[in-house]
């Protein structure tokens, strides 16, 4: 989920809980306030008025308290007393309305009440609904009407609404003098007066309850408003920093790419582009680092390389030497001492050849240098190195090779070495009076080099460990590892690089067969 | 003749021995021990040149690329550098081998026999081994003046041996080569119609030789 989504996400949620909570606290402050102010009214409009102007019926029909905003609907509001227009004979100071508790009345009046007051069959004939529409019901205007009853709790005037049965239980049952609570349709105020005996002996103030916030569509319009705005506006906000992150990805992705040669491109001073130069800082650590292990390995490299060059001098003169040894002792009684040597000494131009190819492949891990290569030269060369040796331990070594070339595309040397390396080690593993035979032989677009011998083979158990892909440290000491060595390992490594096949196995008839498989160049091409 | 050749190489022990083993076989040969010296020398007096590439006083590719501006003398490299792309300039500016340090002497001798011998395969009709002559064009086999009678497969087969005097042959290129697939395309035909060719062929016939793991070959005199 993007930085922004989720922003957005939290910003929606939170815009509804507030228009939520802001629904049920606006219920809750309505409630509160409608109980208070109709308590008040009705408290208030017993203070303004007379026995005889009650029961005479000139007293006002209802007093208006005007609209009530839907959204201010505070218990306390100053404009509610106001509402209460004093009359004449009135005496202001007396009433102060202070919440739905209180209760000043003016004394001698509400006092004389007779709590003795039997009950009596409320809701005479003309009684109707607490809050006919006509009175202003639910969804009207907030108007609060005061009515009179008598004893039996009939209603001064014909059709004015009927009393309500749990404020008559609360009156009658004495000790309350006034009480609130809510029937459908609206909040009312009822009250026992102490004019007792006539018909202005209970009376009955009815709030409806306020219109609904709004419309449904409203609704929604005003939760689009009160989440999309700041959506929009923090979508806006959020562009920038946004994008630099993105770009500040981007970069670091590329820095990674050109392995920390370049530099993340930074701007501003926010947090953002704290985070760049913190990055460029460990990328400069990281490039040292890189740096520092290129020089070991460079260093390395060339160290092996002049000393294979220097070591490859001496034993050229050497191999000549014992060339010649052995024409001399042919037949003779040093004979197989010389062969001996020879063997060995092949065996250390090997290796050396090898410790040269390791190097090159462990520090180079895809492969750089790709030209024409023609297989025959190759099989040719390798054959020619080979005979002399394989003559003097007594092993038949043959060869064959096509008439015309056969090109692959590939690193002259690394290839030259593994098929080195497999002729080497079917020689070294043979008997005297052994063959081995280096076929190459091309089919189509395909060529196999098959070097197979009639040696004693590789033990099964032997035969999982040639698979091992890897250079074993070893393997490159052992000269006999009971397999093949750092020669196979080499073989394995350069075929996988130039995507050829190398395929080992005992063959039904005795001895062991390699068979490096791959790919002719397409096109054939006069160099190398 | 002795072939003349050239030797470039600044190291006097693996010339000393270079230049005995060459003389051995009967090899004519020059030795130089300067890059300087090798530049004045003429290339063209010599049928083949043994390069070393690390010289004092000139790069052994340098002169290389003067040789070839004037001759087409055949360049064999001496490269202590088992390094493909020393080997792949050298090729690209006309050298026709290489051979790697450290190498065997039979494997100088063999690279420089075959630079020498290049036209080598015997384009001609009438290939004649010993008391060998066999008639390409005329398909026909004479031993020691006196005529062979072979079947068709019989003589493909010796021709295919004999267009490659010393080179082992593969069973497979023999079979594909001179064998009908359809009827008798198997390897062991080809063994029963060898064994006929070498009774046909007398004492001759001795020199074809069976290969192991590979094939047959007509063994050079």
């Amino acid at each position: 989920m993007s930085l922004r989504t989720r922003l957005l996400l939290a910003l929606a949620g939170s815009g509804l809980a507030i228009l939520l909570g802001s629904y049920v606290a606006r219920h809750i402050a309505i409630r509160y306030a409608s109980e208070a102010s109709i308590l008040s009214s009705i408290e208030a409009r017993m203070a303004s008025l007379d026995r005889e102007t009650c029961e005479a019926g000139r007293d006002f029909e209802f007093l208006r308290l005007g609209m009530l905003r839907p959204d201010s609907p505070g218990p306390d509001r100053s404009g509610e007393e106001d509402a209460f227009p004093p009359r004449g004979g009135e005496r202001p100071g007396d009433f102060r309305p202070r919440g739905p508790g209180a209760r000043r009345f003016p004394p001698g009046e509400l006092a004389e009440r007779d709590p003795r007051r039997g009950p009596r069959a409320g809701g005479g004939p003309g009684a109707r609904e607490l809050f006919p529409s006509r009175f202003g019901g639910p969804g009207g205007p907030r108007r609060i009407r005061v009515f009179f009853y008598d004893e039996d709790f009939k209603p001064r005037a014909p059709g004015e609404p009927s009393f309500p049965e749990s404020a008559k239980a609360a009156l009658k049952g004495g000790g309350e003098t006034l009480v609130n609570g809510r029937e459908s349709g609206g909040f009312f105020g009822a009250l026992a007066t102490s004019w007792t005996g006539g018909p202005c002996t209970y009376a009955l103030a009815l709030m409806p309850t306020p219109p609904p916030l709004a419309s449904f569509a409203s609704l929604i319009l005003g939760a689009l408003l009160l989440i999309g705005a700041p959506a929009l506006a923090l979508w806006a906000a959020l562009a920038q920093p946004v994008a630099r992150i993105r770009a500040l990805a981007a970069g670091v992705r590329g820095a990674a790419a050109h392995r920390y040669e370049t530099s993340v491109p930074v701007s501003g001073g926010d947090e953002i582009a704290e985070l760049g130069h913190a990055f460029n800082d460990a990328a400069a650590v990281v490039r040292a680092h890189v740096l520092e292990v290129e020089r070991r390995e460079k260093a390395l490299r060339e160290f092996v390389a002049h000393t294979t060059h220097d070591v490859a001098l001496p034993l050229s003169v050497l191999l000549s030497h014992v060339s010649r040894l052995r024409q001399q002792e042919e037949g003779g009684a040093s004979e197989n001492t010389v062969a001996a040597i020879a063997q060995e000494t092949q065996y250390i131009a090997s290796l050396l050849a090898n410790l040269e190819a390791v190097a090159r492949l462990e520090s180079d891990l895809s492969l750089h240098e790709r030209n024409p290569v023609d297989l025959v030269a190759l099989v040719e060369r390798v054959a020619v190195r080979h005979h002399s040796v394989a003559s003097s331990t007594g092993v038949d070594f043959n060869h064959s090779v096509p008439e015309a070339p056969c090109w692959v595309e590939g690193d002259v040397t690394l290839i030259e070495q593994a098929v080195n390396n497999l002729v080497h080690n079917a020689i070294q593993y043979n008997r005297s009076g052994g063959h081995v035979a280096l076929v190459l032989d091309p089919t189509g677009d395909r060529f196999l080099l098959r070097v197979s011998d009639d040696g004693p083979g590789v033990l099964d158990h032997e035969m999982a460990r040639l698979g091992e892909s890897r250079f074993r440290s070893e393997a490159a000491r052992s000269r006999r590892p009971g397999g093949m060595g750092l020669g196979l390992s080499i073989a394995r490594d350069v075929a996988r690089r130039h995507d050829f096949t190398l395929s080992l196995r005992n063959r039904t008839e005795g001895g062991f067969e390699a068979v490096l498989a791959g790919n002719l160049a397409p096109k054939k091409t006069p160099n190398s | 003749m002795s072939s003349k050749i050239l030797l470039i190489e600044d190291d006097k022990n693996l010339g000393d021995q270079i230049v005995a083993h060459l003389k051995c076989y009967g090899f004519e040969v020059a030795w130089l021990q300067d890059g300087l010296a090798a530049l004045d020398a003429d290339p063209k007096e010599h049928d083949l040149v043994i390069l070393d590439l690390m010289l004092p006083g000139a790069h052994g590719l340098d002169i290389l690329k003067i040789y070839r501006e004037t001759a087409e003398t055949p360049v064999l490299v001496l490269s202590a550098k088992n390094e493909t792309d020393t080997k792949v300039r050298a090729l690209a500016l006309g050298a026709d081998d290489y051979v790697t340090k450290p190498f065997w002497p039979e494997e100088l001798l063999a690279r420089v026999r075959a630079r020498l011998r290049r036209p080598l395969l015997h384009a001609s009709e009438v290939i004649e081994t010993g008391a060998l002559r066999i008639d390409l064009g005329a398909r026909v086999v004479e031993n020691a003046g006196q005529p062979v009678e072979l079947t068709r497969i019989e003589f493909d087969l010796l021709a295919a041996l004999a267009q490659r005097i010393g080179s082992a042959i593969t069973r497979q290129s023999l079979v594909d080569r001179v064998l009908d697939p359809d009827r008798e395309g198997t390897g062991r035909t080809l063994d029963v119609h060898f064994s006929r060719v070498r009774k046909k062929l007398g004492s001759e016939g001795a020199r074809i030789a069976t290969v192991w793991g590979v094939g047959y070959r007509l063994l050079p005199l």
